[in-house]
């Protein structure tokens, strides 16, 4: 067994993070040290400090058992440390100082140190288990941290009105996907192959996954919708700005332009995701190949480019960050800042929604799929000898 | 085969295609807003550089005698007022102060004007100076020369809007607020206080219509707009004035539009734009926009063609005062000989900037041509951009340089309003530094890296 994430390790640097905080208090009430130590011990004890010391007390929880992922833990705490910070509190003027030094330690030191713990230590589990090909342990309290997670999301928004259109926007885009996507996958599918005339055939090999509640699952499947939100509502924005006609809709004000794009993206995850999103994920999970008898391919099936362009890195890195510097005229903090508002906004519903799908409607859903196709001779049950990995070509 | 390649190409195309555009937008908008900024900020250091030359070491006017000097000094600190608030620089600032200073003690030992009238003028000139001043740099001997001068006027004129101590610590919290400074909550809570207990005389004042009742809205829209901004508490009958003032402008509007004057049309257009900007949700506002949008249509009409500002008439009476070498007598009857001036309006764009900033309206784009228009005439103008069009007074050039840099400055001023941090944010992110922000996110950023490339479980990812 690796000796990483360790107690010891996590013990070391909690000390340290307290020995720095203590270090720079002291440096505070000196009167005779020079004006650089004095101005570094605010960043000793109210970011460096604080951090270095979440970051050990992150990696004895997940040290505390590895394999039962309590790394999980770790993140949640880091995720809860801003979010209840936030709800509780904005910052006010008439906040004492060190009251507005605790509420910055905990949302930009507390919060992000705890996270990246329990990150870089779920890193290293996992790189470890993978090391020793050992079975991945069934945690029954992760689907829990999900949705905490997804509900602490909830607590970024203030308003009251806006929180009830979060919620409406997340209930809403899983009803849509859970009464059209698989009917959507099937009908894409079934276009496809008689389009082709007979130079695709689909192969069903048989391995169907199961949705299980993971987090490494569940982010990597958030990210199609939350991409494609971010990415198609902003890249229409782009093309709307150029029309002088159309230029105006939006308010000058960058942070109301931030909050209306979001409410954009926000429905554009309930109204068009389901196209990247759940069909996207049904193809990933149902175990079927498309056979090209021209290409003499065998790949998983695909939906659109340009719809999984939008999805790449050009929408979710550059659209937004263009988005965000062009609204706030090159004042880089605020446009980050800004940008840290859309995609937490948009991630709210994204994940809620995707949670919501894999627990209630995934199954069913791969299962309908499955059973059309077959039941419309599309495909035939699998060959014990073929798995549909030989001469597997992914692109 | 060919077909399901060339698709691909043709989606990568597309791809890309909107990379670019993207990529265009976001140069293109930033560039253009660079350069019109850059020349604004270059036509107000031209300003500054005439200040210079033309303000003595000690700080006071050069080539004035007299009580005109006193005069001479609040004007060209009026001037570097404008200059500071649209460049926010330590250069402006140490100009302002010199002026200010001198102005003081000037001040302490004034050549008194012969006449009453002259004495009112050189108090107006000092009032408007020391309002400006106060406002950007909340300096105690300027606040001391603004209450010194308004109750001169309540002295001698009698309380009125336009002569009240509440109407210029309100414009010069409007001042502050619009340079992006803090607005004094006690300032506010004081003026609109002042306006309640003398509710009659105002009342009084705005129901002689026309301008009156425009300008009356204006200062209490600025006053509620202001209470809002600072948390001051705004009386109760304040605010009702201030809905009758609206209420009763919408009429009024609705009923004579077609009879005011371009300089009324002004004035209505700017008291409704200081009521929308209040942010009120009213059951008027959609009437207001509506009305302003007209307004506005009418003024654009016959302000500018074929890409050039036109010149207009107005009332010469409005501008004359301006010049501090002429004294009461010259301003009396150069007013009756030439009782209007054509100006080129420097007005209307700003309140078109303004007009355009407010949700719900519609011409912004026509607006935004005009804005652009106004700022590319003037700030390329050299020296400097004639406002008037008429040779008639000795120091025309002041005049022209102060209502061009007023121009200047405030579009500058609403420029940068407009992608300004809220100040939740600003206080958000006021920590010592975010160094374990930064370095966590690295990470993070890193870890996200390596597992998109496949990278960071091996190849079986």
């Amino acid at each position: 067994m690796a000796s990483e994430p360790s107690l010891k390790t996590g013990a070391f640097i909690a000390s340290l993070g307290l020995v720095v905080i203590i270090t720079g208090l002291l440096l505070q009430q000196e009167s005779e040290v020079t004006s650089f130590l004095l101005s570094l011990s605010p960043t000793l004890y109210g970011d460096v400090g604080p951090g270095l010391a979440s970051f050990g007390i992150g990696w004895v929880i997940a040290s505390l058992n590895p394999l039962k992922k309590f790394y999980l833990i770790t993140i949640v705490l880091g995720v809860a440390a801003a979010a209840v910070t936030i709800f509780l509190s904005s910052p006010l003027i008439e906040m004492g100082y060190l009251w507005a030094i605790a509420w910055h330690a905990l949302i930009f030191s507390v919060a992000p140190a705890l996270v990246c713990s329990g990150v870089v230590s779920g890193v290293i589990v996992e790189k470890h288990l993978r090391k020793h090909g050992l079975p991945r342990a069934e945690v029954p309290f992760e689907k829990y941290l999900l949705a905490i997670i997804s509900a602490l999301l909830f607590l970024f928004v203030s308003s009251p009105s806006a929180l009830l259109r979060l919620i409406a926007s997340a209930i809403a885009s899983w009803t849509l996907w859970h009464i059209i996507s698989h009917r959507l996958a099937f009908h894409l599918l079934k276009r496809n192959l008689e389009k082709s005339a007979g130079r695709l055939k689909l192969i069903f090999t048989g391995r169907v996954e199961s949705e299980e509640l993971s987090f490494g699952r569940v982010f990597s499947r958030v990210y199609y919708p939350l991409a494609f939100g971010i990415g198609a509502s902003l890249t229409a924005l782009s093309i709307v700005e150029l029309l002088p006609q159309l230029g105006e809709l939006l308010p000058t004000d960058p942070l109301a332009k931030t909050a209306q794009v979001a409410l954009i993206a926000i429905i554009a995850v309930t109204m068009g995701s389901s196209y990247v999103g759940p069909v996207v994920w049904m193809y990933q999970d149902s175990g079927l190949r498309i056979r090209d008898n021209r290409r003499m391919t065998v790949e998983e099936p695909k939906i659109h480019n340009l719809a999984n362009n939008l999805i790449e890195v050009y929408s979710f890195i550059q659209a937004p960050i263009s988005f965000t510097i062009v609204s706030t005229g090159g004042d880089y903090l605020y446009a980050l800042a800004l940008l840290a508002l859309l995609i937490v906004s948009v991630l709210t519903v994204s994940l809620s929604a995707t949670l919501l799908y894999l627990k209630f409607s995934a199954d069913s859903h791969l299962y309908y799929l499955i059973n059309s196709l077959f039941k419309s001779g599309y495909i035939e049950p699998p060959k014990p000898h073929n798995t549909g990995e030989a001469g597997e070509t992914r692109s | 085969m060919r077909s399901g390649s060339s698709r691909e190409t043709c989606t990568w195309l597309t791809t890309l295609l909107l990379f670019f555009m993207t990529t265009s937008l976001i140069v293109g908008s930033v560039r253009a807003q660079e350069h019109h900024e850059a020349l604004a900020k270059n036509y107000l250091n031209r300003m500054l550089e005439h200040l210079e030359s033309n303000i003595s070491l000690e700080g006071v006017a050069r080539g004035y005698e007299g009580d005109s000097t006193v005069k001479a000094t609040a004007r060209l600190g009026l001037l570097a007022g404008y200059v500071h608030m649209g460049l926010k620089d330590s250069d402006s600032l140490t100009m302002l102060n010199k002026i200010s200073k001198a102005l003081n003690s000037l001040l302490e030992r004034p050549d008194e004007p012969a006449s009453e009238q002259d004495k009112l003028l050189m108090r107006l000139a000092v009032l408007e100076f020391a309002s400006m001043h106060y406002g950007l740099t909340r300096s105690e001997s300027s606040q001391k020369l603004l209450t010194g001068s308004c109750k001169y006027l309540v002295e001698k004129f009698g309380w009125s809007p336009a002569t009240s101590c509440s109407t210029y610590i309100l414009y010069s919290e409007h001042v502050a607020h619009i340079a992006g400074g803090r607005v004094d909550k006690g300032n506010v809570e004081y003026a609109l206080n002042e306006i309640h207990d003398h509710y009659i005389d105002f009342i009084n004042y705005s129901s002689r219509g026309g301008t009156n009742l425009a300008y009356g809205l204006n200062i209490l829209s600025i006053g509620i707009r202001l209470a809002l901004v600072s948390g001051a508490k705004s009386p109760l009958e304040v605010a009702a004035m201030w809905q009758v003032h609206l209420n009763y402008s919408i009429n009024y509007l609705k009923e004579s539009y077609e009879k005011l004057s371009p300089d009324e049309a002004e004035a209505f257009l700017n008291g409704l734009i200081s009521a929308l900007e209040t942010g009120l949700e009213e059951p008027l506002n959609a009437e207001a926009i509506s009305i302003s949008e007209k307004i506005a249509s009418g003024l654009l009409e016959n302000w500018a063609a074929g890409g050039r500002i036109i010149l207009q008439k107005r009332p010469s009476l409005s501008y004359l005062p301006y010049d501090p070498s002429l004294d009461f007598s010259s301003i009396a009857s150069l007013a009756q000989n030439y009782p209007a001036v054509r100006v080129h309006d420097l007005d209307l764009p700003i309140l078109l900037k303004r007009l355009s900033k407010i949700n719900g309206v519609r011409g912004a784009d026509r607006y935004g041509e005009a804005i652009s228009l106004a700022v590319e005439s003037v700030a390329t103008s050299k020296p400097y951009f004639r406002v008037l069009g008429d040779e008639m007074m000795p120091h025309q050039d002041l005049v022209d340089r102060i209502l061009s840099a007023r121009f200047i400055a405030l579009w500058l001023a609403f420029e940068r309003a407009e992608t300004a941090r809220p100040a939740e944010l600003e206080l958000a992110f006021s920590g010592p530094s975010y160094y374990t922000l930064i370095g966590c996110s690295a990470i993070l950023i890193g870890l996200l890296a390596l597992h998109r490339m496949g990278k960071l479980f091996g190849s079986e990812d």
